[in-house]
Protein backbone atom coordinates (compact mmCIF):
# COMPACT_ATOMS: atom_id res chain seq x y z
CA UNK A 1 0.00 0.00 0.00
CA UNK A 2 2.80 2.29 0.97
CA UNK A 3 4.79 1.67 -2.39
CA UNK A 4 1.50 2.37 -4.33
CA UNK A 5 1.52 5.53 -2.85
CA UNK A 6 5.14 6.37 -2.91
CA UNK A 7 5.44 5.08 -6.45
CA UNK A 8 2.31 7.71 -7.55
CA UNK A 9 4.12 10.35 -5.43
CA UNK A 10 7.10 10.01 -7.39
CA UNK A 11 4.98 9.89 -10.41
CA UNK A 12 3.91 13.47 -9.64
CA UNK A 13 6.77 14.73 -9.26
CA UNK A 14 8.26 13.91 -12.31
CA UNK A 15 5.27 15.96 -13.87
CA UNK A 16 6.84 19.11 -12.99
CA UNK A 17 10.41 20.75 -13.17
CA UNK A 18 11.84 24.24 -13.21
CA UNK A 19 12.05 25.34 -16.89
CA UNK A 20 15.54 26.74 -18.88
CA UNK A 21 16.97 29.84 -18.00
CA UNK A 22 15.79 32.80 -20.15
CA UNK A 23 18.59 33.31 -22.93
CA UNK A 24 19.97 36.73 -21.94
CA UNK A 25 21.74 34.78 -18.98
CA UNK A 26 23.72 33.04 -21.74
CA UNK A 27 24.28 36.21 -23.54
CA UNK A 28 24.96 38.40 -19.65
CA UNK A 29 27.35 35.13 -18.64
CA UNK A 30 29.52 34.80 -22.06
CA UNK A 31 30.06 38.46 -22.17
CA UNK A 32 31.11 38.34 -18.52
CA UNK A 33 33.47 35.29 -19.26
CA UNK A 34 34.92 37.22 -22.31
CA UNK A 35 35.63 40.28 -20.13
CA UNK A 36 37.39 38.23 -17.79
CA UNK A 37 39.70 36.08 -20.05
CA UNK A 38 40.60 39.53 -21.80
CA UNK A 39 41.55 40.96 -18.71
CA UNK A 40 43.63 37.71 -18.16
CA UNK A 41 45.06 37.79 -21.79
CA UNK A 42 46.46 41.49 -21.59
CA UNK A 43 48.31 40.58 -17.86
CA UNK A 44 49.57 37.46 -19.48
CA UNK A 45 50.46 39.55 -22.72
CA UNK A 46 52.20 42.35 -20.68
CA UNK A 47 54.29 40.00 -18.44
CA UNK A 48 56.81 38.18 -21.14
CA UNK A 49 57.79 41.67 -22.46
CA UNK A 50 58.42 43.09 -19.05
CA UNK A 51 59.81 39.89 -18.07
CA UNK A 52 62.13 39.86 -21.40
CA UNK A 53 63.88 42.83 -20.23
CA UNK A 54 64.59 42.22 -16.75
CA UNK A 55 65.86 39.25 -18.22
CA UNK A 56 67.94 40.63 -20.60
CA UNK A 57 69.43 43.39 -17.98
CA UNK A 58 70.18 40.27 -15.82
CA UNK A 59 72.19 38.14 -18.58
CA UNK A 60 74.05 40.67 -19.19
CA UNK A 61 75.05 41.72 -15.50
CA UNK A 62 75.80 37.98 -15.21
CA UNK A 63 78.06 37.80 -18.31
CA UNK A 64 79.89 40.78 -17.45
CA UNK A 65 80.06 39.40 -13.69
CA UNK A 66 81.83 36.25 -15.03
CA UNK A 67 84.34 38.19 -17.65
CA UNK A 68 85.19 40.47 -15.14
CA UNK A 69 86.36 37.43 -12.47
CA UNK A 70 87.78 35.54 -15.29
CA UNK A 71 89.84 38.65 -16.62
CA UNK A 72 91.17 39.24 -12.80
CA UNK A 73 92.09 35.86 -11.78
CA UNK A 74 93.99 35.60 -14.75
CA UNK A 75 95.86 38.94 -14.80
CA UNK A 76 96.20 38.93 -10.92
CA UNK A 77 93.81 41.86 -10.61
CA UNK A 78 92.22 39.91 -7.61
CA UNK A 79 90.59 41.93 -5.46
CA UNK A 80 93.80 42.75 -2.16
CA UNK A 81 92.79 42.37 1.25
CA UNK A 82 92.70 45.74 3.16
CA UNK A 83 95.10 44.66 5.55
CA UNK A 84 97.68 43.52 3.09
CA UNK A 85 97.26 47.01 1.68
CA UNK A 86 97.45 48.69 4.76
CA UNK A 87 100.93 46.24 5.76
CA UNK A 88 102.34 47.08 1.77
CA UNK A 89 102.08 50.79 2.81
CA UNK A 90 103.30 51.04 5.74
CA UNK A 91 106.39 49.09 4.87
CA UNK A 92 106.82 51.14 1.78
CA UNK A 93 106.56 53.82 3.94
CA UNK A 94 108.88 52.36 6.77
CA UNK A 95 111.15 52.32 3.44
CA UNK A 96 110.95 55.49 2.31
CA UNK A 97 112.08 56.74 5.97
CA UNK A 98 114.73 54.75 6.06
CA UNK A 99 116.08 56.39 2.82
CA UNK A 100 115.41 59.75 3.43
CA UNK A 101 117.33 59.05 6.97
CA UNK A 102 120.24 57.44 4.95
CA UNK A 103 120.10 60.87 2.82
CA UNK A 104 120.68 63.24 5.71
CA UNK A 105 124.20 64.22 6.75
CA UNK A 106 126.02 62.30 9.14
CA UNK A 107 125.51 63.15 12.97
CA UNK A 108 122.42 65.54 12.39
CA UNK A 109 121.00 62.54 13.46
CA UNK A 110 122.91 61.14 15.87
CA UNK A 111 120.84 60.66 19.06
CA UNK A 112 121.09 64.04 21.84
CA UNK A 113 123.21 63.07 24.58
CA UNK A 114 121.71 62.07 28.01
CA UNK A 115 121.29 64.46 30.37
CA UNK A 116 121.49 63.69 33.92
CA UNK A 117 119.32 66.89 35.34
CA UNK A 118 116.03 65.48 36.84
CA UNK A 119 113.33 67.92 37.05
CA UNK A 120 110.57 68.49 39.45
CA UNK A 121 108.64 69.25 36.42
CA UNK A 122 107.25 66.57 34.78
CA UNK A 123 108.82 66.17 30.97
CA UNK A 124 111.30 69.43 31.59
CA UNK A 125 114.26 68.18 30.08
CA UNK A 126 115.71 71.16 29.18
CA UNK A 127 119.50 71.22 30.10
CA UNK A 128 120.65 73.51 33.18
CA UNK A 129 123.16 76.13 32.35
CA UNK A 130 125.59 74.47 34.06
CA UNK A 131 125.27 71.64 31.88
CA UNK A 132 125.29 74.03 28.92
CA UNK B 1 20.89 -0.40 5.03
CA UNK B 2 20.00 0.53 1.34
CA UNK B 3 16.28 -0.04 1.16
CA UNK B 4 14.03 -0.72 -1.91
CA UNK B 5 13.94 1.92 -3.75
CA UNK B 6 11.56 3.25 -7.12
CA UNK B 7 14.07 2.66 -10.19
CA UNK B 8 13.53 6.32 -12.60
CA UNK B 9 11.86 4.60 -15.40
CA UNK B 10 12.19 6.24 -19.42
CA UNK B 11 11.15 10.16 -18.96
CA UNK B 12 8.91 10.80 -21.82
CA UNK B 13 9.04 14.57 -20.76
CA UNK B 14 11.59 17.08 -19.83
CA UNK B 15 11.48 20.60 -18.70
CA UNK B 16 15.44 21.27 -20.26
CA UNK B 17 16.48 20.96 -23.58
CA UNK B 18 19.40 20.29 -22.91
CA UNK B 19 18.70 17.13 -20.64
CA UNK B 20 21.30 14.36 -21.34
CA UNK B 21 23.78 14.91 -24.20
CA UNK B 22 26.37 16.00 -22.14
CA UNK B 23 28.38 13.04 -22.32
CA UNK B 24 28.91 13.97 -26.20
CA UNK B 25 31.33 16.70 -24.85
CA UNK B 26 34.73 15.00 -25.05
CA UNK B 27 37.53 16.00 -23.23
CA UNK B 28 39.94 16.22 -25.97
CA UNK B 29 37.58 18.45 -27.94
CA UNK B 30 37.22 20.50 -25.13
CA UNK B 31 40.91 20.81 -24.99
CA UNK B 32 41.40 22.03 -29.11
CA UNK B 33 38.98 25.15 -28.48
CA UNK B 34 40.18 28.09 -26.88
CA UNK B 35 39.01 29.39 -24.06
CA UNK B 36 36.22 31.42 -24.72
CA UNK B 37 34.54 28.60 -27.12
CA UNK B 38 35.15 26.44 -24.25
CA UNK B 39 33.44 28.22 -21.72
CA UNK B 40 30.66 28.51 -24.69
CA UNK B 41 30.56 24.69 -25.20
CA UNK B 42 30.58 24.05 -21.49
CA UNK B 43 27.21 26.71 -20.82
CA UNK B 44 25.51 24.93 -23.44
CA UNK B 45 25.83 21.71 -21.91
CA UNK B 46 25.61 21.93 -18.47
CA UNK B 47 23.89 25.49 -17.34
CA UNK B 48 20.81 24.70 -18.12
CA UNK B 49 21.12 21.71 -15.35
CA UNK B 50 22.75 23.52 -12.98
CA UNK B 51 20.46 26.55 -12.96
CA UNK B 52 17.22 24.17 -12.65
CA UNK B 53 18.98 22.26 -9.35
CA UNK B 54 20.06 25.84 -7.80
CA UNK B 55 16.71 27.22 -8.54
CA UNK B 56 15.16 24.33 -6.42
CA UNK B 57 17.56 24.49 -3.70
CA UNK B 58 17.85 27.94 -3.45
CA UNK B 59 14.22 29.21 -3.97
CA UNK B 60 14.31 31.98 -6.25
CA UNK B 61 15.66 32.74 -10.22
CA UNK B 62 17.85 35.39 -9.55
CA UNK B 63 19.79 33.45 -6.77
CA UNK B 64 20.35 30.61 -9.53
CA UNK B 65 21.67 33.61 -12.15
CA UNK B 66 23.93 34.43 -9.63
CA UNK B 67 25.23 30.62 -9.37
CA UNK B 68 25.94 29.62 -12.98
CA UNK B 69 27.25 33.57 -13.39
CA UNK B 70 29.53 32.84 -10.89
CA UNK B 71 31.05 29.21 -11.37
CA UNK B 72 31.34 30.75 -15.32
CA UNK B 73 33.37 33.67 -14.10
CA UNK B 74 35.07 31.82 -11.59
CA UNK B 75 36.23 29.81 -14.30
CA UNK B 76 37.45 32.33 -17.31
CA UNK B 77 38.84 34.13 -14.21
CA UNK B 78 41.34 30.63 -13.76
CA UNK B 79 41.27 29.32 -17.14
CA UNK B 80 43.80 26.81 -17.26
CA UNK B 81 41.82 25.22 -14.07
CA UNK B 82 39.89 23.26 -16.90
CA UNK B 83 43.38 21.81 -18.39
CA UNK B 84 43.50 18.73 -16.53
CA UNK B 85 39.92 18.08 -16.19
CA UNK B 86 38.97 14.44 -16.72
CA UNK B 87 35.09 14.60 -16.21
CA UNK B 88 33.92 18.53 -17.02
CA UNK B 89 30.37 17.37 -15.98
CA UNK B 90 31.40 16.57 -12.52
CA UNK B 91 33.71 19.73 -11.91
CA UNK B 92 31.14 22.02 -12.96
CA UNK B 93 28.56 19.81 -10.46
CA UNK B 94 31.28 20.21 -7.73
CA UNK B 95 31.38 24.01 -8.52
CA UNK B 96 27.68 24.30 -8.22
CA UNK B 97 27.42 22.07 -5.12
CA UNK B 98 30.08 23.96 -3.14
CA UNK B 99 27.96 27.38 -4.50
CA UNK B 100 24.29 26.76 -3.04
CA UNK B 101 26.26 25.37 0.02
CA UNK B 102 27.54 28.40 0.65
CA UNK B 103 24.95 30.19 -0.25
CA UNK B 104 22.51 28.66 1.76
CA UNK B 105 25.16 28.89 4.64
CA UNK B 106 25.68 32.00 4.81
CA UNK B 107 22.48 33.34 4.20
CA UNK B 108 20.60 30.95 6.55
CA UNK B 109 18.36 30.19 3.47
CA UNK B 110 18.32 26.12 5.22
CA UNK B 111 15.82 27.72 7.98
CA UNK B 112 14.54 30.72 6.26
CA UNK B 113 13.74 29.19 2.49
CA UNK B 114 10.12 30.37 2.10
CA UNK B 115 7.84 29.20 -1.00
CA UNK B 116 7.03 31.50 -3.70
CA UNK B 117 4.36 33.41 -2.95
CA UNK B 118 0.81 32.16 -3.97
CA UNK B 119 0.33 35.10 -6.41
CA UNK B 120 4.36 34.81 -7.52
CA UNK B 121 4.46 33.08 -10.44
CA UNK B 122 7.05 30.08 -8.59
CA UNK B 123 8.57 28.80 -12.02
CA UNK B 124 7.37 25.48 -12.36
CA UNK B 125 6.10 23.78 -15.35
CA UNK B 126 3.88 20.81 -15.36
CA UNK B 127 4.16 17.94 -18.43
CA UNK B 128 0.74 19.04 -20.05
CA UNK B 129 -0.07 15.26 -19.88
CA UNK B 130 -0.01 15.21 -16.61
CA UNK B 131 -3.34 15.43 -14.39
CA UNK B 132 -1.90 17.37 -11.35
CA UNK B 133 -3.98 19.98 -10.32
CA UNK B 134 -2.78 23.66 -9.60
CA UNK B 135 -3.27 23.02 -5.86
CA UNK B 136 -1.92 19.72 -5.40
CA UNK B 137 1.32 21.44 -7.52
CA UNK B 138 1.54 23.81 -5.15
CA UNK B 139 1.41 21.54 -2.36
CA UNK B 140 3.94 19.40 -3.50
CA UNK B 141 5.90 22.59 -4.14
CA UNK B 142 5.76 23.35 -0.51
CA UNK B 143 7.08 20.26 0.73
CA UNK B 144 9.56 19.60 -1.38
CA UNK B 145 10.37 23.06 -0.20
CA UNK B 146 10.83 22.13 3.50
CA UNK B 147 12.88 19.18 3.03
CA UNK B 148 16.16 18.92 4.40
CA UNK B 149 18.77 20.36 1.62
CA UNK B 150 20.61 16.56 0.90
CA UNK B 151 17.12 15.31 0.54
CA UNK B 152 15.69 18.47 -1.63
CA UNK B 153 19.06 18.02 -4.15
CA UNK B 154 18.30 14.32 -4.68
CA UNK B 155 14.61 15.03 -5.54
CA UNK B 156 15.44 18.01 -7.58
CA UNK B 157 17.51 15.63 -9.92
CA UNK B 158 16.32 12.83 -9.59
CA UNK B 159 12.33 13.48 -10.09
CA UNK B 160 12.28 16.96 -11.48
CA UNK B 161 15.58 16.49 -14.14
CA UNK B 162 14.95 12.63 -14.58
CA UNK B 163 18.37 11.61 -13.60
CA UNK B 164 19.34 8.45 -12.89
CA UNK B 165 20.43 7.51 -9.41
CA UNK B 166 24.37 7.16 -10.83
CA UNK B 167 23.92 10.37 -12.28
CA UNK B 168 22.46 11.74 -9.40
CA UNK B 169 25.17 10.44 -7.55
CA UNK B 170 28.08 11.84 -9.56
CA UNK B 171 26.59 15.25 -9.33
CA UNK B 172 26.17 15.18 -5.97
CA UNK B 173 29.62 13.53 -5.15
CA UNK B 174 27.68 10.84 -3.45
CA UNK B 175 27.35 6.90 -3.73
CA UNK B 176 24.48 5.59 -6.41
CA UNK B 177 22.81 3.65 -2.86
CA UNK B 178 23.19 7.03 -0.93
CA UNK B 179 21.36 9.08 -3.81
CA UNK B 180 19.16 5.73 -3.89
CA UNK B 181 18.20 6.07 0.17
CA UNK B 182 17.92 9.80 0.31
CA UNK B 183 15.69 9.45 -2.63
CA UNK B 184 13.02 7.12 -0.80
CA UNK B 185 13.14 8.77 2.54
CA UNK B 186 12.57 12.06 0.60
CA UNK B 187 9.72 10.35 -0.88
CA UNK B 188 8.27 9.14 2.58
CA UNK B 189 8.76 12.55 4.24
CA UNK B 190 6.76 14.15 1.14
CA UNK B 191 3.95 11.35 1.72
CA UNK B 192 3.85 11.67 5.60
CA UNK B 193 3.64 16.05 4.89
CA UNK B 194 0.96 15.70 2.41
CA UNK B 195 -1.69 13.62 3.90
Amino acid sequence: MEKQALEKLDRKLRSLGFPDPEPGLRHRTLRATADALGHHDQDSAIRPRAGWWLDGLLAAAVVLLALGGSLVHQFGWAPVDPRTIQARSSNAHLQQLQEHLDDMPLGFAAPAPKTTHTSTTWGNTRPSARQL
Amino acid sequence: MIRSTIQPAAIPWRPGADFRGTETLRGDILGTMDPQQRLEALYDAHAGGIHRWCRGMLGRREDADDAVQAIWLKLARQPHRLDHVANHSAYLWTMARNHVHSALRRRALERLWTPPREEDDDGLTTDPSSDISEEERGDLLRAVSKLKPRFRSVVLLVAFEGCTLEETGERLGIPRGTAASRYHTALQKLQSSLV
